[in-house]
C-alpha cells in the first residue's frame, strides 16, 4: 500500500502542478518554463528522472555595523543574491534528501540583483543541471548506506501538502535604517566611556532583510519577506585577580523603528557595563551549589534557548553515509519523550508563527508561508506539561506523518523543521516576590545558608553559533539519537545569591551549571505571572546542518520565571591571566 | 606553498576609514605607541626591545556583472590595526623563524578619533605582549637543545628613522557609469555559449597605509589602485575546465582602459574559450618552448622570485637553491633581474608592486639581482642574513602578519635581443635539431605555484591556458590544451636561449607567509631550449545536460 501511494504520488507529481494566474514576481514568472523544461528533460542515460523540482531565490541584504567607545569600527552593507535548484529523485518513499556524506541535491549559486530576469534564469540551468547530477549520486549513496544496516519501516522521504501562494513585498534596508543604527552604535557604545574598569566594549548590530521566492513542479510558489534587526553588546575585562571576564547581551526586533527606544537601549548597555563593573570585585563562587534556583523570566528565556528549543523538531535525523557522521546531528532529541510529561503539568508551551507580538513587545519569528511553501501554522507543542507534538517540515517521520508549515532552515535540499515563536505559559503564575519568598523557603528547609538567583546568561558562543550543546557520557561515541538527554548551559552573567536569613543579594562570579535535561524540567515547581521576550538568529549548527549562504533565521521565545526545585551550579576552573601593564589610555586621557 | 593569483577576484579587505587625516593618525598612534614603549621596555623580565604599529586604511568602489546583471555593487571603508613587538634583542628575540606569524588584524574606529584608536592599540598591545613573552621563552629553549643553525645572522637589523606624510586621496568614482560599463561587458559573453561563467568587474581603492615605530619612523603613505578583471571559463566534453582572465590596473580611473578595450578583450576571451573547448589534448612532452613575457614573468616570480626572498637564505628548512651561489652565474649572461618598488610603469602598464616605503618603514629603492647572469643580491627585510646585515627595502605583509621578505615588481630584462618573429624561426630550428615535429609557444597562464621546503620536491608548476604547437613543417598553429609547465628552478633557468625585444607585464596578488601583497613581473619573450610539460589536473564535471535557455539565445 505505501509503495503504491508512493508510486501514485510521483505520477501527480511528474504531471506538474496546476498553477492559476501568472505569478505577480517577475522573478517566479521567469523560472516557470525552465522548471518546466528541465523536469521534461532533465534526465542522465539509465538513470531516475527527477520527480520534483524546485527553485529558490534568497535575495540577501545585510547590514554589519560595529561601534566602539562611540565610533564606528564597522559600517558594512552588502546586497547579494543567490539561486538554489532543488531536486528529488527517486519517488516520495526513498528518494536523495535526508542525507549525509555524498551531497544533497541542492546547488546553490550567487545570481544577479535586477530586475531583468534573463542571468537569473541562465542560473537557474545551470543550478539544476548541477543539482540533478548531484541527487543522482546522493541517491544512489544513501541506498548503499541504508543497506549497511537492517532497517525497520522507514517514514518516507516527502510528505503531500496545500500549497499555499503568498506574495509579500519584497524585503529591503533603507538608508534611514542605516542612519538609525549607525547613531546607536555610537551612542551604545559611548556608554562605555563611563566605566573605566571595563578594557573593551564593542556593540555588533545586524540588520537583515531577505526576500524568498520559491517555485516547484507541484503549484507551490511565493514570494515571502524577513527582516530583522539585532543589537549585540558585550564587554570584556578583568577580575582583580586576574580572571578573565565577559558579558554580552542582544535585543531584537524585527525591523529598526519597532527597536526600543534609544533611551532604553542605552539603559540595556549601561545595565551590561554595570553588572561587569561589579563582578570585577564580586566574590567568586567557592563551593558547589545543589538546591533551588530561581531564573528570572529574561534568564528563563535564555534558557529555554539553550535547552528546548533546539529539540523540538521532528525532522527525522538524516541517513549518514558514515558512522561517525551522526553525531553531527542535531536536533529533534526529545522525540523519545513523546506523550512523557516533560513539564509540570500546569505548563503549556506552543508555536506560533502568526503571532507579532507579547505584551506590546515585538516577536521576530513570524511568517506566513515556510520554505517549502507550506503555510505557517500554530502547534501545541506541550500540553498540561505532556510533549504532544513536535515541529515538521515535510519530511515526516513515523509519528508525525505531514508538514505544520516549521520548514524553516533550508540546507541543500533539506529543510529541517526550526522554532518561530515559541511561547512557554504557566498557569498559576506567581509575583517575582512570591518566587524568591518561596526559593528561600525551599532552601531554608534543606538547610542551606543561601540560595541562587539567575538573571542573565551568557550568549552561546557569545551570540554567534551554538546550539543546543548536548553532553555527551561515555566513550561519546553513542548514537545521538540514544545519547543522554542532557544540556550544558552557558555560564551565568547576572547571578546572585540571597541569605536564606535576611534576603540580602551578594553577586557572584564564576558560576557555571551542571547538565541539565528533562528531569531537571520536571522539578521546576512555580512560575512567574511575568514573563520576557528573548529573539535570536537561529544559526545552521542549532540543527546540525551546514548552510550557504548563512541565512541566520530569526525566532523569539517567550517564558516567565521559573523556578527550579532542584539545580547543580559549580565554581568554573580558575584562569589567571595577567592584569594590564598600563592603565587604558582613553580614560587616562581624561576623556569624556 | 606559495600561490601567485593572477589579479583574481581575491581583494584584501583591509582597515580604512572614510576620511583619514594623516597627523591626526600618526599623532594618536605615536602618542600611545611612545606611552607602551616606555613601559613595556622598562619590565624587568622580558622586555620590549621594538613595537610597531600600523593602521591600514581602505575605501573601495566594487562592482561586479555577469551576462549583463549585477551581482555586487558595493562601497566601504574600513580600518584594520597592525601591531609588531619583538623581545629579547635583535641578535635572538621572539619572531626568530617565526616567519609571518600572527593574526588578522584588529578592525578599528574609521572616525579619527585618538583616544578610541589608542585604547585599541593598548587593548591589543597588551594581548601581544604576553603571546611575544611566552613565543620568546620558547624560542630561548629552543635554541638550547636543538642543533646550531647554519646561518647565526641576528632577527632584526638597524633601519634609519623615516618621517614621511603624503596627503590623503579621494576615491572619487561615476559608480552609476561604471556599472552600466561594467554590465555591458558582462553582456558580450551571452554571444558565446561556451562560456560557462563570466564576470566583469571594477574596483576602485584607496589605501593608506599609516606606521609608526619606536624609533621614532611615521609614515603616512597613500596607495590608489583602480583594476578592471574579466574573468571566464569554459569546460570541455572530457571534463577539463580552462578560465581566462584579463586584468587591467592604473592608479586612477581616467587612465583606466577604456571599454571599446575592454570589450574587445571579452571578445578575443569568448573566441579562445570556444577555440580550446574542442582543443585536442597534448601529451607529456619535453623540447624546445616559447614563453610569452606575461608567461615567461610568471615563471621568473615563481622559479627565482621567491627563492631570492632574504629570510629564506637562512631558513635551514628552506631548499636554499641559491644561498651559496652568490657571484656565480645562475642565468645565461644576457639576462639581468631588478626588483624595483620605486617603478611605477613599464611599457606602458601600471606596475602593482609599487611603494614608495616598505611595511617596516624602510625606503624602497632599486635592487640588483642578478647582474649579467651573475646572482648578486636578495630582497631584504629587516631580517639580515649572511652578508646582508641590512634591509633594501622588500619587507612586506598583509595586516596583522609579521613582515617578509616578498617580491614588488620583478624585472626581467635582456641585453640580446631579437624580434619575436625571429625568436619563432629559433624555435624552429631548435625543433628540427632535436628532432622535434613541433615546439610549444605558452601565450597565456592563469597562474603558479612553487615549493621551498626540503620536505618536497623543489619544483614549481606554471598553469598555462593558452598554449599552441607551432610545427616545423609549416603547419598552422594549432591551439592545445591539459598543459602544466613543471621543472626545477636550476635546470630550467640554464635552458633559456634567447629574448624578444618586447616585454610582458604581469599583475597579480601573491600569498605567502606573511599573507597576500601585490605583485607584478615583467619580462621579453624567452626562447627555452627544453622545457617540460605534464598533464593538467582535469575536473569530472559533465557539462550542461540541455542546452541554455531559449533567452540566451536570442
Amino acid at each position: 500500500m505505501r509503495a503504491f501511494a508512493g508510486f501514485l504520488a510521483a505520477a501527480m507529481l511528474l504531471a506538474g502542478g496546476v498553477r492559476a494566474a501568472e505569478a505577480p514576481d517577475p522573478i517566479v514568472r521567469a523560472l516557470e518554463p525552465e522548471l518546466s523544461r528541465n523536469l521534461a528533460k532533465l534526465l542522465l542515460p539509465d538513470q531516475p528522472r527527477p520527480y520534483w523540482f524546485a527553485f529558490s531565490g534568497m535575495a540577501m541584504e545585510n547590514l554589519e555595523i560595529g561601534g566602539r567607545l562611540g565610533d564606528i569600527v564597522q559600517d558594512d552593507l552588502s546586497r547579494l543574491h543567490y539561486l538554489q535548484a532543488r531536486i528529488r529523485v527517486g519517488s516520495t518513499i526513498m528518494d536523495n534528501t535526508n542525507f549525509i556524506g555524498y551531497g544533497d541535491g541542492g546547488s546553490v549559486r550567487m545570481t544577479t540583483g535586477d530586475d531583468t530576469p534573463g542571468p537569473v534564469v541562465r542560473d537557474a540551468w545551470l543550478a539544476a543541471d548541477g543539482a540533478y547530477k548531484n541527487a543522482v549520486g546522493t541517491l544512489a549513496a544513501k541506498e548503499a548506506a541504508l543497506k549497511r544496516e537492517t532497517q525497520e519501516d522507514r517514514a518516507p522521504d516527502f510528505s503531500p501538502a496545500e500549497p499555499a501562494e503568498v506574495w509579500e513585498e519584497p524585503a529591503t534596508l533603507s538608508d534611514a535604517d542605516r542612519g538609525v543604527l549607525r547613531d546607536h552604535a555610537r551612542a551604545l557604545s559611548a556608554v562605555f566611556r563611563a566605566f573605566p574598569a571595563i578594557q573593551r566594549g564593542d556593540i555588533r548590530i545586524n540588520a537583515r532583510a531577505a526576500t524568498f521566492r520559491f517555485v516547484d513542479t507541484e503549484g507551490f510558489r511565493f514570494r515571502a519577506s524577513q527582516r530583522a534587526v539585532r543589537i549585540l553588546v558585550t564587554a570584556n575585562t578583568q577580575a582583580t585577580d586576574g580572571t578573565p571576564l565577559q558579558d554580552a547581551v542582544s535585543v531584537m526586533a524585527p525591523t529598526a523603528p519597532a527597536l526600543p527606544s534609544a533611551a532604553s537601549l542605552a539603559g540595556t548597555a549601561r545595565a551590561l557595563a554595570e553588572r561587569l563593573s561589579r563582578r570585577v570585585t564580586a566574590e567568586g563562587l567557592k563551593d558547589p551549589y545543589l538546591g533551588p534556583v530561581l531564573f528570572t523570566a529574561p534568564a528563563a528565556a535564555e534558557f529555554v534557548r539553550q535547552t528546548l528549543a533546539g529539540e523540538l523538531a521532528g525532522t527525522p535525523a538524516p541517513v549518514a553515509a558514515e558512522d561517525y557522521m551522526k553525531a553531527s546531528v542535531k536536533g529533534g532529541l526529545l522525540v523519545k519523550f513523546l506523550d512523557l510529561r516533560v513539564l509540570p503539568e500546569w505548563m503549556d508551551v506552543v508555536d506560533d508563527p502568526g503571532r507579532t507580538e507579547w505584551q506590546s513587545t515585538p516577536l521576530c519569528g513570524g511568517y506566513a508561508v515556510d520554505r517549502e511553501g507550506v503555510r505557517a501554522r500554530r502547534v501545541d507543542l506541550v500540553r498540561d506539561g505532556r510533549l504532544v507534538s513536535l515541529l515538521m517540515s515535510r519530511a515526516p517521520s513515523d509519528k508525525f506523518k505531514e508538514s505544520n508549515g516549521h520548514g524553516r532552515i533550508v540546507a541543500g535540499n533539506m529543510a529541517r523543521a526550526a522554532i518561530s515563536n515559541l511561547i512557554m505559559t504557566a498557569r498559576k503564575g506567581q509575583s517575582e516576590k512570591a518566587l524568591v519568598d518561596r526559593l528561600l523557603k525551599m532552601a531554608r528547609a534543606e538547610g542551606l545558608p543561601y540560595a541562587i538567583i539567575v538573571r542573565h546568561l551568557n550568549e552561546p558562543a557569545t551570540g554567534e553559533g551554538g546550539g543546543p550543546r548536548r553532553i555527551t557520557m561515555g566513550t561519546g561515541r553513542e548514537d545521538p539519537s540514544e545519547a543522554p538527554s542532557r544540556w550544558g548551559l552557558s555560564p551565568a552573567l547576572d547571578i546572585v545569591r540571597v541569605d536564606v536569613r535576611t534576603g540580602v543579594e551578594t553577586p557572584l562570579r564564576g558560576a557555571i551549571f551542571g547538565p541539565v535535561g528533562v528531569a531537571e524540567l520536571r522539578t521546576i515547581v512555580a512560575a512567574g505571572e511575568e514573563s520576557a521576550v528573548y529573539s535570536f538568529f537561529i544559526p545552521s549548527d542549532m540543527v546540525g546542518v551546514y548552510q550557504w549562504p548563512q541565512e541566520d533565521t530569526p525566532a523569539s521565545i517567550v517564558a516567565p520565571s521559573l523556578l527550579f526545585s532542584q539545580l547543580e551550579v559549580r565554581p568554573t576552573a580558575k584562569k589567571h591571566v595577567p592584569l594590564p601593564f598600563l592603565p587604558n589610555p582613553f580614560f587616562a586621557r581624561g576623556a569624556p | 606553498m606559495k600561490r601567485l593569483y593572477a589579479g583574481l577576484a581575491w581583494l584584501v579587505l583591509l582597515a580604512a576609514p572614510a576620511r583619514a587625516e594623516g597627523p591626526g593618525v600618526l599623532g594618536a598612534l605615536r602618542g600611545e605607541v611612545d606611552r607602551l614603549f616606555a613601559r613595556f621596555s622598562a619590565l624587568p623580565e622580558h622586555p620590549v626591545y621594538y613595537l610597531s604599529t600600523g593602521v591600514f586604511d581602505t575605501r573601495y568602489v566594487r562592482i561586479s556583472a555577469a551576462w549583463g546583471g549585477v551581482l555586487e555593487h558595493k562601497r566601504d571603508a574600513d580600518r584594520v590595526l597592525d601591531l609588531e613587538m619583538r623581545i629579547g634583542t635583535p641578535a635572538l628575540d621572539n619572531t626568530h623563524h617565526a616567519w609571518g606569524e600572527g593574526g588578522p588584524g584588529l578592525p578599528v574606529t574609521v572616525d579619527d578619533d585618538a583616544g578610541a584608536l589608542a585604547a585599541d592599540l593598548w587593548i591589543e598591545a597588551e594581548r601581544r605582549y604576553r603571546d611575544a613573552a611566552e613565543k620568546y621563552v620558547k624560542v630561548v629553549a629552543d635554541r638550547a637543545v636543538k642543533v646550531k643553525e647554519e646561518d647565526p645572522s641576528p632577527d632584526f637589523c638597524p633601519a634609519p628613522r623615516v618621517s614621511f606624510s603624503e596627503a590623503p586621496a579621494a576615491l572619487v568614482v561615476d559608480e552609476d557609469a561604471r556599472e552600466a560599463e561594467v554590465r555591458r561587458v558582462s553582456a558580450v559573453f551571452r554571444r558565446f555559449p561556451e562560456v560557462l561563467e563570466s564576470s566583469c568587474t571594477f574596483s576602485a581603492q584607496v589605501q593608506t597605509r599609516y606606521f609608526v615605530n619606536s624609533e621614532g619612523s611615521a609614515i603616512a603613505q597613500v596607495r590608489p589602485l583602480h583594476e578592471i578583471r574579466l574573468l571566464a571559463s569554459s569546460r570541455a566534453d572530457d571534463g577539463m575546465e580552462f578560465t581566462l582572465y584579463r586584468h587591467w590596473v592604473a592608479r586612477d580611473t581616467a587612465s583606466l582602459v577604456g571599454e571599446a578595450e575592454v570589450t574587445a578583450e571579452a571578445e578575443s576571451i569568448g573566441r579562445t574559450l570556444t577555440e580550446l573547448k574542442a582543443a585536442p589534448l597534448v601529451d607529456p612532452f619535453i623540447g624546445p618552448a616559447l614563453l610569452s613575457g606575461r608567461a615567461a614573468a610568471v615563471l621568473f616570480h615563481e622559479v627565482l622570485g621567491h627563492r631570492l626572498e632574504g629570510h629564506r637564505q637562512k631558513d635551514d628548512n628552506a631548499d636554499q637553491t641559491f644561498t651559496k651561489k652568490l657571484g656565480s652565474r645562475i642565468l645565461p649572461e644576457f639576462i639581468s633581474i631588478v626588483s624595483d618598488p620605486t617603478r611605477d610603469t613599464m611599457a606602458g602598464t601600471t606596475l602593482m608592486g609599487s611603494y614608495r616605503y616598505d611595511d617596516e618603514g624602510v625606503e624602497a629603492r632599486p635592487v640588483s639581482l642578478v647582474d649579467r647572469g651573475v646572482l648578486k643580491s636578495w630582497m631584504m627585510c629587516r631580517s639580515p642574513v649572511r652578508g646582508f646585515p641590512a634591509s633594501n627595502g622588500h619587507g612586506r605583509k598583509q595586516a596583522g602578519t609579521g613582515a617578509v621578505a616578498r617580491q614588488a615588481n620583478l624585472l626581467v630584462e635582456a641585453s640580446r635581443t631579437m624580434p619575436v618573429a625571429r625568436l619563432r624561426a629559433e624555435l624552429i630550428r631548435l625543433c628540427k635539431a632535436a628532432k622535434k615535429p613541433y615546439g610549444l609557444y605558452f601565450e597565456d597562464i592563469e597562474g603558479g605555484f612553487t615549493f621551498t621546503g626540503r620536505t618536497t620536491p623543489n619544483a614549481f608548476n606554471v598553469m598555462p591556458v593558452v598554449v599552441r604547437r607551432i610545427f616545423t613543417n609549416g603547419r598552422p598553429d594549432e591551439l592545445v590544451r591539459g598543459v602544466d609547465l613543471i621543472g626545477t628552478p636550476l635546470t630550467t633557468l640554464a635552458r633559456i636561449v634567447a629574448a624578444g625585444d618586447d616585454t610582458g607585464v604581469f599583475n597579480g596578488y601573491c600569498g605567502a607567509e606573511s599573507g597576500y601583497v601585490p605583485v607584478s613581473a615583467t619580462c621579453p619573450t624567452l626562447l627555452i631550449a627544453e622545457m617540460e610539460i605534464q598533464r593538467k589536473q582535469k575536473g569530472e564535471e559533465r557539462n550542461p545536460l540541455l542546452p541554455q535557455p531559449a533567452w540566451l539565445r536570442r
